[in-house]
């Protein structure tokens, strides 16, 4: 390459980098934004941890009710994922809880990429249903269709949260939650994805 | 970079490549695009295989920038395949990525490699030619820092540095996340939680990583090589410390500090010191 190609390329190389700035692109190779940054206090008095249980996930994992109304187990080796993935699955996606860069993009209020999109300032930019996208992904990883009887219309978890004081990190007593997932019949006409 | 790319993906080795293809929660935009909707662990392994190979062609100056450019579509594939799995989107292999790409457009295979030695006629490197990707890769480095800072304040602004809170909540969670074992410790890394009780030493520490991500760009200014080393010795120390604490896996990252930013002035300083040392021991 010669000077003028290598300024070129330099130039248009840091217009599209530094443009996903200021329209909060947090796409993989542009800007990024930590994920660190956005796990506040659950509430100003108390901290709290969600309780990540390997070894439950390896034995168990989700409870499933299937169309014909049986019952089994979903579990990490059933779904061949790794471990941290089967976490984020069980732990956080079962409960709505998106991935940080969704809170991130939809984080604020009037910003540029809303006015660009011609969204409302305060209005999410990530929309997600979670529950289907999981249960679309459960079936389909094990090949079942909706309609069969093995399909799977509901997934239940179950998660331990311990909390501390934000004073003193005293243990506080745990808390216990439940999630349930449940396939709606509108969701048979759509495309999987 | 080899120990960095094992550390990123070593995980979907232990899939079984016989066993289901797992159908991605929400893929990444460009495998969206392609259409690709399942994680194939047997192609997992052959692109980490891929990666992994190309890494050492590409340090070894063998068919360097065809090796730079297979990394490009090995890293893609491997984070994909991991990242689409659950929709999040780690970005460890940003900097890397950004400096590969550059990479490929530069004459770094002419000096100093394999490929030079096979073609020994190629025309002599200028001085603009070799100093423009290493320029450019400095500056995405900085950058890479500066967006984390920027990204931080406007999520949480002075919260971040205020009472601790964030920096608490986070090695709370990594102390605790696993449990609790028989003995009654955390099954995470104890440190942590001391660390979380430290709410001084947190504000302090959270002031720091603003401090060094917002004005990461000044070591492009920095002349002496003492000062450099410094502050990029400290940033080092933010990314080991992330990794015992937190298991934040930026830990092989500090490495495009040696590369990219010089040092050698301080290293020629010290290389005569450490000279005579062995020298008198010797005696």
């Amino acid at each position: 390459m010669n000077k003028r190609s290598v300024a070129w390329l330099l130039a248009v190389h840091a217009l599209v980098v530094w443009l996903a700035v200021p329209f909060r692109i947090d796409e993989f190779r542009l800007t990024w934004a930590p994920m660190y940054a956005i796990q506040p206090a659950e509430a100003p008095e108390r901290r709290s941890v969600v309780l990540k249980d390997r070894e439950r996930l390896e034995r168990e994992g989700w409870r499933a009710v299937r169309a014909d109304g049986g019952e089994e187990w979903v579990r990490r080796a059933d779904l061949n994922v790794a471990p941290r993935n089967m976490w984020r699955l069980y732990y956080e996606r079962s409960w709505g809880h998106p991935p940080p860069r969704f809170k991130h993009k939809n984080s604020g209020g009037a910003t540029l990429d809303r006015w660009w999109l011609g969204i409302a300032p305060g209005e999410p930019i990530f929309v997600e249903n979670w529950e289907r996208a999981l249960l679309v992904s459960v079936n389909e990883t094990l090949g079942r269709a909706p309609g069969a009887p093995d399909f799977i219309v509901e997934l239940h978890a179950e998660r331990v949260r311990m909390h501390f004081s934000s004073e003193t990190l005293e243990r506080l007593p745990d808390t216990r939650e439940t999630a349930r997932l449940r396939w709606r019949t509108e969701w048979n006409a759509g495309s999987a994805r | 970079m080899l120990p960095f790319h094992v550390l990123q993906y070593y995980t979907l080795l232990g899939l079984d490549w016989t066993g289901p293809k797992f159908w991605f929660v929400h893929p990444i935009w460009y495998f969206e695009w392609l259409g690709i909707q399942r994680l194939d662990p047997a192609l997992a392994a052959l692109a980490l295989a891929t990666l992994l190979i190309a890494t050492t062609t590409f340090a070894l100056g063998y068919r360097t920038r065809l090796s730079a450019v297979v990394c490009l579509v090995a890293i893609a594939l491997l984070k994909g395949m991991r990242d689409s799995v659950a929709g999040d989107v780690h970005h460890r292999e940003l900097v890397p990525f950004a400096v590969l790409f550059l990479f490929a457009f530069s004459r770094c295979g002419d000096v100093d490699s394999l490929d030079a030695r096979r073609r020994p006629e190629t025309r002599e490197l200028e001085e603009w030619e070799s100093s423009w990707p290493i320029k450019a890769a400095q500056l995405h480095i900085a950058s890479f820092y500066f967006w984390s800072g920027l990204a931080k304040w406007r999520m949480t602004g002075w919260d971040w540095i205020r009472d601790g809170e964030r920096l608490q909540v986070l090695l709370l969670n990594r102390s605790f996340r696993f449990g609790i074992g028989p003995d009654g410790e955390p099954e995470g890394n104890p440190l942590a939680l001391w660390f979380s009780h430290q709410t001084e030493l947190l504000i302090l520490l959270a002031l720091a990583t603003f401090v060094m991500e917002l004005g990461f760009h000044l070591v492009l200014w920095m002349r002496a090589a003492g000062l450099r080393a410094l502050f990029l010795g400290g940033v080092t120390l933010f990314h080991v410390a992330n990794y015992v604490l937190m298991k934040v896996k930026f830990v092989f990252l500090p490495v495009v500090f040696a590369v990219f930013f010089d040092l050698s002035p301080l290293l020629d300083r010290i290389a005569p010191v450490l000279g005579r040392r062995s020298a008198r021991g010797t005696e």
